[in-house]
Parts: structure tokens; C-alpha cells; sequence
């Protein structure tokens, strides 16, 4: 009869296991659904300049072509991208660039330096917190790139490396 | 008696693994070519991180072939382990060799879906990209809509949701009633209440997990 009994109290608490989980699971489920449908609306208007802590000038939020990317220092992929971009200036003359990203200023100091971006007029750098970035954009990976229009309107999200004639479809889009 | 289910078992479980490798082997030369690469990321990466990826992924092309024999048994163990567990609670004794038997023997059209998959590509659309290739699941809830306009987290258990996993449960529940002399219907009851409950919580699970990744 113990036995019998202690079978129960088993199944009643496996079963209580289960709803717990499918309900924490199921929750988590519908909260990151909604989160991402409001990210997903904000990302498609250019974010307010203000909004950012920007190292150096401050980017404006004028009527030009603007291009977000979020990029780390250390990451190789985002190294290729600055390159990329100072070999093809001349491509992006009225081009708004904001590269954001989460680390410190002087290794923003450093990236922009590095890679001669420092000297280039329409190049802003800003720093973002982690906390901001998700409150703004929801999640990016690095780098991650935002195209948007004269109007502020996205144009196409890149993620991962990207090739400049990708960018460039947009910025020309004729 | 458990000697010979035991060789079995090792048997039945090295032809899923033969047949699975061979059809990976077949995949890889087949349907991924370098055109397939380039089909899918031209738009967005240069020739030369194409060429480099192409290189990478072919070092660790071994990887596909290791992993094939771990993901089947750990697979096996687990449905076998949640079916025990759905026993012990009716109080019925069955061996877990027998269970793994049975969870074996009811795999085996799975083995056609990766057969199906390289038709497919090789004779119906023979243009294609990776995501066709990772998204392709034939008789699935899938096919009724289109990917694109779907979310990534969406396609997991819409692809779940076919034809294969429904006959999948029928000879679960044919092969427990046939080893353990069961009524179907108890059979059935038990792969819903156990197999069932435990799909349910990996759905969950691998929905949340995709959704967080992405």
C-alpha cells in the first residue's frame, strides 16, 4: 500500500513538473513573440540620434541616406566591413554612416582610428549600452547592419558580413 | 533470451546508422555542390568568404558523419527511458532493451524522408538554396505555407506536424502491443500519455530555444 501510495504522490509531482515547465516555456514563448513584434516595428523608422551616446560628433538625424551598424572592435567580420567601406568612399558620399556598438570609448577611439574612418565627415561612432541596444533594436549579432532611406525608413537589415555591392543596391538602388 | 535481443538491437541499430551515413554521403555529394553555396549567399557575401566557407565547411565535413550514430542513440535512449518511465507508472514490467527495440523498429520511415529529399532536389527542383534544403519536409503542415512569410521559430513544429510523425506513433504503438502482448489500445494510450508528453515538452522546448537565438 505504501508503495502504491508513494507511485501517486510520484505521478501527481512528475505531472505538476510538466505544467510547471510547459507553462514557464509557454510564457517565455509569448513574451519574446510580442517583444519581437515591437522591435520589428521600431527598426523600420531610423532611431532618434539623441538617443545614442556618441563618441566625438554627434550624428544628425537629417534627410540622408543612413546606414546603422553595429560592430565590435575585436570582431574580424566588422574589421572587413570598415575596410570594405574606406576602399569604396567614394560610393557613399551622401551616406550617413552610425556605427554603434557596446564597448568603451577608447576602443571605439582606436576601431575608427585603425581604420582611417576617423578623418571621413559622415562617419559618426556612438556607444550603446547592452540594455539600450536590446530597448532599440531587439537582438543584433555583430556586425549588423540597418540600411535606411532618405526618409528614415529601413530599406533592408543585414546580418553578418556583408558585401559592399550588397550595401551599395540600396544606397544606388538605380 | 536477453542475449539474443541485445545482438538484436546492436544489429538493427548499425543498419539505421549504415543507411543514415549512406544517405548523408549521398546529400553531401549530391545535392551540396559549390554552385549551392554561391546560389545562397552571393547576394550578401564577397567570392572569397564564399570560397573560405566552402573550405571550412568541408574540414569539418567528418563532423556530419561522427555525429550521425550519437544523435540516433541518444535519440533512441530517450524515448525508450520516457517509454519505461510510462510503464513503471502502470506498474507493468518490460525491459528497456525491448523498449528500444520498439522505438527502433518504428523509425524505419523515417529512414525514407531523407531518401525522398534527394529525389526532390536532384530531379523535381533541381534549383535551390540551403534553406530549401533545410526547410524541405514532405506531408508536413509545413507545405502549406509559404517559409518566407513564416518566423524562425515557427517552422519547427510546423514541420513536425506530418504525415511520417502520425504513422510514427501507429507502429510505436503496433510494436509495443506485438513485443510486450499488450491490447493496441493500451499500447496507444501509452505513446500518447508518454511519447506524447515528452514531444510536447521538446516542441516547447526547442520553440523557446529558437526564439531566444534568433
Amino acid at each position: 500500500m505504501p508503495h502504491k501510495t508513494m507511485k501517486k504522490q510520484l505521478i501527481i509531482t512528475i505531472i505538476a513538473c510538466i505544467l510547471a515547465l510547459l507553462t514557464y516555456f509557454g510564457f517565455q514563448i509569448y513574451k519574446k513573440i510580442e517583444a519581437k513584434k515591437v522591435f520589428a516595428e521600431q527598426v523600420k523608422r531610423l532611431p532618434k540620434s539623441t538617443n545614442f551616446q556618441w563618441i566625438g560628433k554627434q550624428a544628425p538625424n537629417n534627410d540622408a541616406k543612413t546606414i546603422i551598424l553595429f560592430f565590435n572592435p575585436d570582431c574580424d567580420h566588422c574589421q572587413y566591413e570598415a575596410k570594405a567601406i574606406l576602399e569604396h568612399k567614394s560610393d557613399f558620399t551622401t551616406t550617413n554612416f552610425w556605427w554603434v556598438t557596446t564597448v568603451d570609448s577608447s576602443a571605439i577611439n582606436d576601431f575608427s582610428k585603425k581604420h582611417h574612418l576617423d578623418k571621413l565627415s559622415k562617419h559618426y561612432f556612438a556607444k550603446l549600452p547592452v540594455e539600450k541596444v536590446v530597448e532599440t533594436f531587439g537582438s543584433v549579432s555583430v556586425p549588423h547592419i540597418f540600411n535606411y532611406d532618405k526618409t528614415g525608413v529601413l530599406q533592408k537589415e543585414f546580418r553578418g558580413e556583408t558585401k559592399i555591392e550588397a550595401l551599395l543596391k540600396y544606397v544606388h538602388p538605380n | 533470451m536477453d542475449s539474443i535481443s541485445t545482438s538484436t538491437n546492436i544489429f538493427l541499430f548499425w543498419v539505421i546508422i549504415i543507411f543514415s551515413l549512406v544517405v548523408v554521403f549521398l546529400s553531401n555529394n549530391f545535392l551540396i555542390s559549390e554552385s549551392l553555396y554561391y546560389n545562397t549567399f552571393a547576394e550578401q557575401l564577397t567570392a572569397e568568404k564564399i570560397d573560405g566557407l566552402i573550405d571550412q565547411t568541408q574540414k569539418w565535413s567528418w563532423l556530419g558523419y561522427v555525429i550521425v550514430p550519437i544523435i540516433y542513440f541518444f535519440k533512441f535512449s530517450l524515448i525508450a527511458l520516457i517509454l519505461l518511465t510510462g510503464f513503471f507508472f502502470i506498474n507493468k514490467t518490460v525491459s528497456f532493451s525491448v523498449l528500444f527495440k520498439a522505438v527502433m523498429l518504428a523509425e524505419l520511415p523515417f529512414l525514407f524522408l531523407p531518401l525522398i529529399k534527394l529525389f526532390w532536389f536532384l530531379f523535381v527542383q533541381t534549383n535551390y538554396t540551403f534553406n530549401d534544403l533545410q526547410y524541405f519536409y514532405p506531408l508536413s503542415a509545413l507545405q502549406l505555407f509559404d517559409v518566407k512569410s513564416l518566423a524562425i521559430w515557427q517552422i519547427y513544429p510546423l514541420q513536425l506536424l506530418n504525415v511520417f510523425e502520425m504513422v510514427y506513433w501507429g507502429l510505436l504503438a503496433y510494436w509495443l502491443k506485438r513485443l510486450l502482448n499488450i491490447t493496441l489500445t493500451k499500447s496507444m494510450e501509452m505513446v500518447i500519455a508518454s511519447y506524447g508528453t515528452g514531444l510536447l515538452l521538446w516542441v516547447v522546448f526547442v520553440t523557446f530555444l529558437s526564439l531566444n537565438a534568433t
